[in-house]
Formats: C-alpha cells, structure tokens, sequence
C-alpha cells in the first residue's frame, strides 16, 4: 500500500486510527499490529513472512541477551544475530547484483534469481539491529513482549520508509500512550503537508525531471534543470514521506524523532548529512562510525572510518554500483571538508556556502539517479557542455517556463519560511488555517484521483 | 521550527536510561519459575534454530517461485491449448509472429504464439523460452507491439485500450510471457504452474 | 495564541473526519460505474477476490484501482486537477498542447532512424515496383505545423515540417506525384476553420482544400458543387480532450459535405462485415462520443466504393482516419474506389489490387501518424 493512494488515504488509514482510538488500552498494539501486517501483506502477499521472521528472530535474541550472563557468550549471540539479520538483508536484497557482478568480473555462471525487493528491508533489518545492539550494550531492556515488539518492528507509519526508528526512543510509549483531539490534529497537520509535498511537488518535478532526462537532445541548461528538479523531487518525495509517517505517529501517540532539516540549506557537505534522512547517518554514526572509532583516531584511521561508513551508506540505498560511487563521492567530500577546505568553506559568506553545498549535492543525485554508468556520465558531460547540444534551447525554455511556479514555489518550500508563516498562522487566524489545510487536501485528492504520476522513489529500499 | 524542536525528544545514548520500567515488563522467560539462567537462554536458542530451518524453507520456496523450472515445452503448450479462451484463437506461425511483433523468434528455443484474426479482438498470447539476450530483444519488440496497438486503439476502442493497458509481461528465468486478453490472468496462471 | 493554536489543531482534526466520513459514506452508497465517458475508458469494477489473485498482488492492485476509478464525484476531482495545472503554468499534458483560442494541438513525435528508413524503403519499393500505376501521396501537416501560432509561449514542438520535407525529397525519385499541402493550407486558415479544436483531424473544409489541391494533380473535377455543407452536430468531442485533461468540456460543430443531387450514386460495400450502404455516413455515430466516425462508419480494413462515373479510373487508396472525411469528393472522380487501412488490414495487396483492378494508387497519410506507423510498411513490402 502506498501512502498517497485514496485506498490508504480514505479507507485504511481512518479505519486503523478509529479502530487504535476506540479499542481499549491493553489491545492497542494489537490493533496496530494487525493492521501493519495487513499493510504490508496488501503490497507484498509473500514477502509478509520475512519480516515476522525477522521480528520472531530479534525477538527471541533480545531475550537471549537479557538471559545469558557471561560477556562471551553474549557476544557470540551478538554476532550470530548480526550475521543472520544482515545475511537476509544481503540475500534479498543484493544477492542478484552480487552475482551479475562475480559473474561480470570473473566471468562464472552462477544462477541469478530474479528475486523481487521486499518492500522495507532495508528499514525494518536496521531498526531491528538497532535493537538488537542496544539490548547487547545494555542501553535498554529486551522487550519481552512480542505483540510489543512486533508492533515497533512492523508500524506501518515507518515500516516502508523510515523514519528508522530506535527501540529507545518510543519503548515507552509502546507501553504507554496516547492522542487528544489536538495531537490528532497536530499529527494531522504534518500528514497534509507531507502529503501535499508528496504529491502536489514532488509529483510534478519527477515529471519535469523524466522530460529533461527522456530528450535524446540535452542543452547546458536543460540538464542543469532536469538534475534541479530531479533533486527537488527527491527531497519532497522522501521528506513529505517522513512527515506523513511523523504525522500519522504522532496521530497513534508516537514522537518520532525529525528526519529531515531544511538540508538544502546546508553550507557545508557535512552540515548537509546532519539534515539529510538523519535516522540514516545517526544509525551508521551510532552503530558503525563510532565503534570502528569515529574521529578519536589518527587522521588516516578517521578517513578509514568515513570511507567505511560511507561505501556502506552508498550500498544501503541499492543494489547497484552507481550508489557505491555515491557514498564514495560523499566520502571523498567529507574527506576534504575535514581535513582541507573546511576552513575555508567557514569563511565563506553564507549564500556561496549554501550554492556550493547545492552545487556539489546536485551532482551527487545525478550520480544516484543513473545505475548505468553510460547514461550517467552522458549527462554529467551534458552538465559541463561535453556532448551537450548547446547551451539554452527551446525546449529548456519552455520547460522552464511551464514549471515556473512550480520551482519557485518549490524552492520556497527549501527553507524554514513558509512553514513558519504556516504556523504563526494557526495561531493567528485558525479558522483561515483550517480552510487552508483543507484546501491543500482537497487539491491533493484531486491529483491521486487523476492518477497521475506516482512513484515512490525511495521504494527501492 | 520552535514547535518541530520542541517534540523532539532528546535522545540518551549508551546509558541505561530504561531504569524507569515497571516491573511488569518482562525480561524472564514466561511461565518457567525462572531459577535456572541457562535454561530460558538455552530455549530461546532452540527456537531461534527452528526459526532459522523454518527460514531456510521459506527462501528456498521463494527462490522457486520466482525461478523457472526447465521443463519441455511441450507441457507448456498443452496446458495453455487447454486453458480457457485458447481454443477461439488462431496459432500463429513465424510469419504471423513476424507480422505482429515486427521481430523474428528464429533466436528462440521455442515459442508459441495465438491471436485472433478478427480486427476489433486484441487477445494475444506469446510465450518463448530463449536465453537472455533473445528474451531481451524480444521483451522490446513486445513493448513496441502495445504501444503500437494502444496508438490505434486509443481513441477507437474503448474495450480494446483497457485489455491492453492491462497487458500482462513477465519473466520468468528464461521464458518470456505476454498476454492481452480477458483470458490472460488464467493463462498466467497456467504458464506459472507449469514451471513452479 | 496557544488557545488559538489549540482550536486550529482541533478544527483541523475534526474538518479532516468530516471530509472522510463524507466521502467514505458516499463511497459505500454509490453504485459502480461501468464506463467514464468523459476519460473514454472502462472503470475498474469490484475486483474478485481468488487466492491466486491476492498472492499475486493482482487482485490488491485492482482493489486499488477501484477505489480510484469508483470515487465520488471523480469527474469533478479530474476537472479540479486540469483546473489546478493550468493554473500552475501547464500547458502540454500527454503530448497535447493547450493552444490559444480554444484549440488542442497534439504534439509531432518524429520517428527514430531506422523507423524513418524502414517506412521510406517499404514505400520507395512499392511505387517503383507498381510504376504503371498512377501514384499520387498526399501527406498532411497537422495543427501543429499550421497553426503553429495558436501553439503556447515557447512550445517545443516537434519537427513536422521537416519530416514532410524529407518525405517530399525521398520520393522524389518514385514516379509519384508528391501534394504538398503547406501552401494552400497556410493561405486558407486566416478565413477557414481546417483543424478540430478538440480533435486531432482535419474538418471537413480542411479534407475539401486538401481534395482541391489532389484534384489538380490527378485531373479531378475541380470543384465541389455538387455537395452541399451541413452541421451535423454541435456537440462534438474529440478525443484530445480526453487524451490531455484539457478543456474537458468544450464541445464544437462538426460540418460535412453531403453528396447533393448532382453528385454520382455510390455503392459503399464494408468487406469484411459484409456490409452495403447506399450512403457514405454512418448516422448513429453521431449519438456516440466518437462523432468523427459519421465518415465512412471509422476505419474498417477495407472498404469498396462503386460509383455511377462510368470512366474506368480505379483508385487504391491507403490511408488512416484523415482521409474519411476527404473520400466523399473523390466519388466524382472515380469509378472505384477500394479504401484500405493498414493497421486493420490483414489480406495480401497485391492480390487486392490485381483482382480490383486498380490502376491508380493514393497514399493519403496525416504526419504525424505516418511517422508512428508500422502497418503500412507491413503491407507493402
């Protein structure tokens, strides 16, 4: 099921909230588990059955933690767990681009399943290590619940696209929670803005982008503005994602923690990464980064450590060696803040931070949007006037001319401006506010009606 | 911004700040008199062996499902000669495949091909066993053979466009299937038991 | 200001109940849709719920569909996206432009290489091998070259002029005559309607101009007084409108030229329904939404044309759906006419033409669907 779909928007989601509200407090997560399962079997019928595995697994292998006294012991069943929870993740996810690549380079014929991505994985196995791992370090208890902890592994609001969630930071409300008629409201609030990210800009971009990208013919401009827009679309797909899964939280009692920071404001690569899919970097940064040492190390060691991180980060968006490079060029970059033009990138006034930052980030989705490497170094050399057909031409300028609102409004929605109008609105004139947000929605259930456009870009995961 | 800080909770790491649980939480095994440590951890290990042999057939279910099984094609053929709606339409040979899908399955291992010959009926079926780079082209050359039929139904048929939209192309290890048609889920079906 | 915070977050929560509850209600009570005219297609019924279907996802991605295609007051919703997009600068939708002064103008896609050579080798051979007939091919610009300043600000529209001139240079070698329409019809539609302004054809006025210029070609009457000019309906709807989301309720006049007294008798036989008419207008379409489909019934694989001019010129005419509403004037010309439509057409031509007796052949294609085309070149290779 997809969150901007009228089945989910108008059939699943109401009847879920109504049933969580009305049922009593003791079978709440019940009722939200059931309900996530049935939303994750409507998309995937067969795959259902690996994610109870992995809950059943990391289930019991909490409780192993919190049972086994001696260290080693503990270890070994970290580790075995580990294997497992990361041997699915690799299996179904990467086997096939394991095997085209082994094939490809030493030249063997091993069988290539065609196995289909189960929706999530990528998701669920990372909260479920998250707990796993916290449990080993002592930084929380083993749920010792199942319905519990099946209920924080499979809830629908992240299940399919993060926010990654850590056990800790919503093991209390799983105990305990609940939603006045304003946090409903509240949450709300963040699912129409969300929804209308998602659909009302994120859609249309994606339209804008595959046009520049689809024309057999690139001038300067137009590939300038089909990677502007691709990155446009990215950012509200995946954020307005996020905030519907905050906001539909915050409707069942949960506070999920902030996913995204107006990353497009950042001066600086690394600043980018402190507000670019944070439950990503932080689970790396908490589980990767800082056990191989983090920054408390040598110079060499500490580039060690980023490369490390960062190939993984690459790979964990796909199966595919354009991502590789991905996490490498953000790797290389981090490199180079740190140890060479950090300085002088802090010197800078803040508007050339801020178009640097977007320049080099803009590169970096071209590369993330092309898994052939042929078709992604096109376009790059179409960026720079290699292979390009001139600088501006008609079909830029009507492009740009069709999708002028829609940029400057989406390059608008890049800062904290309008959404803090937003809310000094609510709290000014609410009724206007209301009317507003029921505009947005009205105007959002006409374009899932039309059925236009709507992929999910971050399904792959 | 105020208000989006102020919901997010600040977060402790690596320190057991879980101190607060009640005590109804559990972190014994349930319904055991909990004396023994061993014995619960041996337990769970049990189940967790179970759950990866359980595991282990299930992938391999999965890993089935998805591949193909290399069977005659023969027994495709007669299944689909015995699956519904077959029986109106007329085999083609490679001519008549050549005719429709403007390529030649002279590449493939084998193949069938039906269709109607009546102008107005878009039911169609194709199915080849070939390697990948036959299946390649051929999966192009069926792209370009809906969107030829969809141009000429757009605006006449109304019935026409709707099978056609709802086109059915699927690979499967080294067999390729097309279907349009009203027919067409039953002979995916067909086609999937064939080579489960 | 937190009150009035407060009083938004619950108004809010309670607005979004009501707009669900209203439309869910609405949802339960409604009874299923079969078609949507105004999209021109099926709507997704209730889906049957079998195992093998839920397993597969079909049967979760039909539900899906349903809830879609079923929702109340779809119409109005589509309405509201086209209105919202328009507003936000759209001007092309599904490769359909939104013109000044009321017209859609499809966009030309110019077709790749090998395409082009395959359709102007197929060509080439047919003509050179049929020299002793009379060969007349007559390629029509669409609106989009025409009426290429009703186009939007900055459009970028496809090459059709190019296209047209290639063709007109390629052949030139064929002992065919080429008719180049751009002239004539750039002269004419300052005073004349020659294009649909929610469908992708020619009117009929624009069919007679193309008919004027064949005329002097192929030694025609040149003139078509004997055919009077009638308004068969003005609630025309052509398909761009559905194609494109545009404009969705814009409807026009849809005028033909009727054979008067003057004009031959004709036998109209459709082949392969087993079909004979005295007229050349099939009256019913123009109760139906497809209303272009008045000339000729639509497009049928072949259909044979006998008239009373008794002066033995035979015409094989290949051709798509422009030429319905052109064929009527060719019926004082000729003594036969056989219509055949590639993209229908299944038999072997050059049986056809021996066993008609054709001694002229006419290639009467629209641009842009000439340069889509893969029947054509299938027939006549």
């Amino acid at each position: 099921m997809v969150f901007s779909s009228l089945h989910f928007l108008y059939i699943f989601l109401p009847m879920v909230m109504l049933a969580h509200r009305f049922a009593p407090r003791r079978l709440r997560n019940g009722v939200l588990l059931v309900a996530s399962i049935w939303f994750y079997a409507w998309g995937e019928p067969v795959y259902v059955g690996l994610m109870l595995f992995s809950v059943a697994w990391n289930y019991l292998t909490g409780l192993q933690l919190g049972a086994a006294a001696r260290h080693s012991r503990r270890r070994a069943v970290l580790a075995g767990a580990v294997v497992v929870n990361l041997a699915v993740l690799g299996f179904f996810k990467y086997y096939g681009f394991l095997v085209q690549t082994l094939n490809g380079a030493l030249g063997l014929r091993l069988p290539d399943y065609q196995l289909p991505l189960p929706i999530g994985i990528s998701f669920y196995t990372f909260q479920a290590l998250s707990y796993v791992i916290d449990v080993y370090r002592g930084t929380t208890k083993p749920q010792g619940s199942l319905v519990d902890f099946a209920t924080y592994i499979t809830m629908f609001p992240q299940l399919v696209a993060g926010p990654i969630v850590k056990y800790t930071d919503i093991e209390a409300q799983l105990r305990k929670r609940g939603a006045t008629l304003a946090q409903v409201g509240q949450g709300l609030e963040r699912v129409i803005l969300g929804l209308s990210k998602k659909v009302l800009l994120a859609n249309n971009l994606g339209l804008l982008a595959d046009a520049m990208r689809a024309s057999p013919k690139l001038s300067v401009l137009s590939a300038w503005l089909g990677a502007a827009a691709y990155a446009l679309q990215i950012y509200f797909d995946f954020s307005g994602y996020s905030d519907m899964a905050i906001g539909m939280g915050r409707m069942l009692g949960f506070t999920f923690a902030e996913n995204f920071d107006y990353p497009y404001r950042a001066r600086s690569v690394t600043e980018f990464w402190r507000r670019w899919h944070i439950s990503l970097s932080s689970w790396f940064r908490d589980y990767v980064y800082i056990p191989l040492g983090g920054n408390r190390v040598g110079a060499g060691r500490h580039m060690l450590n980023l490369l490390v991180v960062w190939l993984l980060t690459g790979l964990w968006h796909g199966a595919s060696w354009n991502f590789v490079l991905w996490g490498l060029y953000y790797a290389l970059l981090l490199i180079l803040e740190k140890y060479l033009t950090g300085g002088a990138l802090s010197k800078l006034p803040a508007g050339a931070a801020r178009a640097l930052t977007l320049l080099l980030v803009t590169v970096g989705w071209v590369i993330f949007s092309n898994t052939d490497f042929a078709a992604m170094g096109r376009y790059l050399g179409c960026l720079v006037g290699i292979g390009s057909q001139g600088f501006a031409d008609r079909a830029f300028m009507y492009a740009l001319r069709s999708n002028a609102l829609l940029l400057a409004f989406a390059a608008l929605c890049c800062g904290p401006g309008l959404r803090q109008w937003q809310l000094k609105l609510t709290g000014r004139l609410p009724l206007l506010a209301v009317v507003l947000f029921a505009a947005l929605l009205v105007a959002c259930t006409a374009y899932l009606v039309h059925g236009s456009y709507n992929p999910f870009l971050y399904f792959r995961f | 911004m105020t208000e989006r800080r102020a919901n997010a909770r600040p977060v402790a790491r690596n320190t057991a700040q879980s101190a607060t649980r009640p005590a109804t939480r559990r972190a014994a095994p349930q319904g055991r008199g909990g004396v023994h440590h061993a014995a619960p951890e041996r337990r769970y290990a049990i189940l967790k062996w179970a759950l990866l042999a359980a595991l282990a057939v299930y992938t391999v279910l999965v890993v089935g499902a998805n591949s193909a099984r290399d069977v005659d094609f023969s027994v495709i053929r007669s299944a689909i000669a015995a699956a519904p709606g077959v029986s109106e339409l007329k085999t083609l040979d490679e001519n008549g495949f050549q005719e429709r899908m403007d390529a030649t399955p002279a590449g493939c291992e084998d193949w069938l091909m039906v269709g109607s010959d009546d102008i107005m009926d878009v039911s169609e079926l194709m199915i080849a066993k070939a390697d990948e780079a036959t299946l390649d082209g051929l999966e192009a050359a069926v792209q370009k053979r809906l969107e030829a039929q969809l141009a000429v139904f757009r605006s006449y048929g109304v019935n026409q466009k709707d099978l056609l939209e709802g086109a059915t192309l699927l690979r499967r290890g080294n067999y390729l299937f097309y279907a349009v048609g009203e027919h067409a889920d039953q002979w995916e079906d067909a086609f999937l038991a064939c080579i489960r | 200001m937190k009150k009035k915070r407060l009083l938004f977050l619950r108004a809010t929560a309670i607005m979004v109940l009501a707009l669900v509850a209203l439309l869910d209600v609405a949802f339960l009570i409604h009874r299923d849709r079969a078609t949507s005219p105004l999209e021109n297609r099926n709507l997704q019924q209730r889906p049957a719920m079998t195992l093998q279907g839920l397993l597969s996802g079909r049967f979760e991605s039909r539900f899906d569909s349903y809830v879609s295609d079923q929702f109340p007051l779809r119409d109005h919703w589509i309405a509201l996206k086209s209105t919202l997009d328009r507003l936000a600068g759209r001007t092309e939708s599904n490769g359909v432009f939104l013109g000044r002064d009321g017209y859609l103008i499809q966009d030309f896609k110019a077709p790749s290489e090998a395409d082009y050579r395959r359709t102007m080798d197929a060509l080439v051979d047919f003509l050179d091998r049929h020299d002793d007939l009379a060969q007349y091919v007559l390629v029509a610009p669409t609106a989009v070259t025409v009426l290429s300043d009703a186009l939007p600000a900055l459009a970028d529209a496809g090459d059709e002029v190019g296209y047209i001139h290639r063709l007109a240079e390629d052949l030139s070698e064929t002992p065919a005559t080429f008719i180049d329409l751009r002239p004539a019809f750039a002269e004419a539609k300052a005073s004349t309607q020659l294009y649909y302004r929610t469908d992708h054809h020619w009117t009929s006025d624009g069919a007679r101009l193309a008919y004027l210029e064949l005329a002097r070609a192929a030694s025609l009457p040149g003139d078509t007084d004997g055919f009077e000019r009638r308004l068969l309906s003005n609630r025309f709807q052509g398909t761009l409108s559905a194609v494109s989301g545009f404009r969705m309720n814009q409807s026009e006049d849809l005028w033909a030229y009727i054979p008067g007294d003057g004009t031959p008798q004709t036998v109209v036989t459709w082949v392969s329904e087993n079909r004979r008419s005295a007229s050349l207008y099939r009256e019913e379409s123009l109760d139906t939404r497809d209303k272009y489909a008045v000339f000729l019934g639509g497009n049928f694989p072949q259909i044979r044309i006998e008239t009373t001019v008794n002066n033995g010129r035979a015409l094989l005419i290949l051709k798509d759906s422009y030429a319905n509403c052109l064929i009527p004037f060719l019926t004082t010309g000729y003594q036969k006419l056989v219509v055949v439509d590639p993209r229908y057409f299944t038999g072997d031509l050059e049986v056809l033409m021996e066993a008609e007796g054709v001694n002229e052949v006419l290639i009467l294609y629209n641009a842009e669907t000439l340069a889509e085309d893969t029947a054509l070149r299938g027939d006549i290779e």
